[in-house]
């Protein structure tokens, strides 16, 4: 808490205001998703009433309704809840799990690290999104395998992250020191090596969190995400697509939705980054011109 | 008497890889066949030039680093037989203090728990904990109140003192210090060293010492041990050896060491070139490439540590010569 504190006092003070408006973006995402079952039932944001296909937008349905007649900004609340409970899961399943692996990768520097990092590399060069589409090839579509395949195509690039951090940190003084007290290695790594890549962790986290909700909706888009009609913003911009230009909300409404999110999300991780290391290259105080 | 400390023949080789297939491209002998004691209540210090392997020695005697060769007894147990277990008991007795107090003190922690760690590793309760880190926190001279504070807010000076007192925890006998004050301001020097003397006094506490600052040895030693590449060239008790040192190799230490007395200025013997490399180290004596008095038998052959006076051990063929003429004015001028 003191943390988030800080970083607020941050922002404010180097006049970081994009930053601090990304963080306001995700506030009211966040306490959307959080109320959406006591803003909208969930019938509401599925229940087909052709009666109001593709209604504009009125004060009965203040973004219009889709296709089948379904209120938009119903969709678009339980879709943020999909979006960032996927994106937050899978982020979180491969922040521990990369973590993991660099972790013991960095710490014991031997053969089998050496080939676990090898098979990392090879993920690695395949792109992400052919990885989770295989992924989910195997697991089968739905909310659950998309947040795996999200994570588990993303645990490489963080392995690879944490492991050179853990593997200096390891033979730092201050670890040598604690060992010639009797510490185990466990103590060592969660206690002495852990702990001095928080900063790491967090920044790396909220920028890789932007990615896995892009990423949640391009695969949703190709309706390897979740099945309709659960709504999720990229699997209701392909279901509306053919209406784009006769009744562009239908589409747009999501499609504004996930770019503010995403760009919300970025900004907040670079104010991040800046906050943890102010020697990266975009800090400095920024003065108004 | 036994000694506290009793290294044996202590080896520590590190293999070379090279190339894109990691080959094994040769082994460097940091430290090759080391034999020293500690006493109780003594100070033994190292000393040598930086890459002598005093460092990997320091830790290869705590099995911080594990030893290729040799033996090491500690209170009379055979260290490197012990398992996980005793090994942890053990180190509830050794210690060390680091070189550098900006990188020994995790900066994620408080002093307290930096100087508390020892207790909650080996199993001491809360309240046992607090109480021993009040009383280390005194003991070095700083107070109960600094338990709280980040190291980044302390001094060089008071972050060392902090590094003791981790050192002190649960009441160890030998305290290794691997040049604990070579990092620090002089004037913080004289008070790091005086606090050590003063702890070594009430504790009882056995030091190797490790150093390369020869006035510092002269002021804290009992005993000195000389190493150059991987091993030691002479042992002798403090007087005996700045009296009369026997070995050209510490003859050109304590040359090269500047005296304000100007009594005891030698005459400069700096040994020409560079340290050799310890990967591929000269044949015979190591020292002979540099050794102004070397002859034809030093190149062919090492010297085995012999015993020219009580407690003073030197590897050179030549040294019968150099002890028989100790006021040795025999110095080739010039070379």
């Amino acid at each position: 808490m003191t943390g988030m504190l800080a970083f607020l006092r941050f922002l404010l003070g180097t006049r970081r205001h994009m930053a601090l408006l990304g963080l306001a973006v995700i506030a009211v995402f966040l306490a959307a998703a959080l109320l959406a079952p006591l803003l909208y039932s969930w019938p509401s944001a599925t229940l087909v009433n052709l009666g109001h296909a593709l209604a504009r937008p009125s004060l009965a349905f203040p973004l219009g309704a889709d296709e089948m007649g379904r209120d938009m900004i119903a969709r678009l609340v339980w879709g943020a809840r999909m979006s960032l409970i996927v994106a937050g899961a899978s982020v979180g399943v491969a922040l521990l799990l990369g973590l993991l692996i660099g972790g013991l990768c960095g710490y014991y520097d031997n053969r089998a690290s050496f080939i676990t990092m090898r098979a990392m590399d090879a993920i690695i060069s395949f792109p992400r999104i052919l990885v989770a589409i295989m992924l989910i090839t195997i697991l089968g579509p739905g909310a659950t395998s998309l947040t795996l395949a999200i994570a588990i195509s993303s645990v490489p690039v963080f392995a690879r992250l944490f492991r050179g951090p853990i593997l200096s940190l390891k033979s730092r003084d201050f670890v040598l020191a604690s060992r010639s007290l009797g510490a185990g290695d466990m103590r060592l790594l969660f206690r002495h090596v852990m702990p001095n890549i928080s900063a790491l962790i967090i920044v790396q986290g909220s920028i890789s969190l932007a990615e896995a909700v892009l990423i949640a909706s391009g695969l949703s888009f190709l309706s390897l995400g979740p099945q309709p009609p659960v709504p999720e913003w990229g699997a209701m911009i392909a279901q509306s697509r053919a209406h784009l230009l006769s009744t562009p909300h239908v589409v747009l409404v999501p499609g504004i939705a996930l770019f503010v999110l995403v760009l919300a999300l970025n900004l907040v991780g670079d104010g991040l980054r800046d906050f943890a290391d102010p020697k990266s290259g975009h800090a400095g105080p920024r003065v108004a011109s | 008497m036994t000694p506290l400390l009793d290294v044996a023949d202590l080896a520590v080789h590190f293999p070379v890889f090279r190339g894109p297939l990691r080959r094994k491209a040769g082994t460097v002998r940091a430290v090759d066949g080391v034999s020293l004691q500690v006493f109780r209540g003594e100070t033994l210090a190292l000393v040598g030039e930086s890459g002598c392997g005093k460092s990997t020695l320091a830790r290869a005697v705590l099995r911080l680093q594990e030893p290729s060769a040799g033996q090491l007894r500690f209170e009379g147990q055979d260290l490197l037989r012990l398992d996980r277990r005793a090994m942890k008991a053990a180190r509830r007795r050794m210690r060390m203090v680091f070189q550098d107090p900006h990188a020994s003190l995790n900066p994620r922690l408080r002093a307290g728990e930096i100087v508390g760690e020892a207790f909650d590793i080996h199993g001491c309760t809360r309240r046992e904990r607090d109480a021993g880190v009040a009383e280390l926190l005194t003991l070095v001279g700083l107070g109960p109140e600094h338990a709280a504070r980040f190291p980044h807010e302390f001094s060089g000076g008071q972050r060392q003192r902090i590094g003791i007192a981790r050192a002190l925890a649960l009441h160890p006998s030998l305290v290794v210090c691997d040049e604990p004050v070579s990092a620090l301001d002089v004037s913080v020097q004289a008070q790091i060293v005086n606090l050590l003397m003063e702890l070594q006094e009430r504790l009882g506490l056995s030091y190797l010492f490790i150093s390369h600052d020869l006035h510092l040895v002269e002021f804290i030693a009992d005993r000195v041990a000389v190493m150059y590449l991987g091993r030691i060239v002479e042992t002798a008790p403090i007087q005996s050896l700045y009296a009369a040192p026997l070995h050209p190799y510490t003859q050109a230490l304590l040359a090269a060491s500047p005296s304000i007395d100007p009594d005891r200025r030698h005459q400069h013997v700096v040994p020409d070139g560079e340290v050799p490399s310890p990967l591929s180290p000269p044949s015979g004596c190591a020292f002979h490439p540099r050794c102004p008095f070397a002859i034809a038998n030093c190149r062919a052959e090492m010297p085995p540590l012999l015993t020219l006076a009580p407690g003073h051990d030197v590897r050179c063929w030549r040294a019968g010569e150099w002890a028989a003429a100790p006021q040795r004015a025999a110095i080739p001028v010039g070379s």
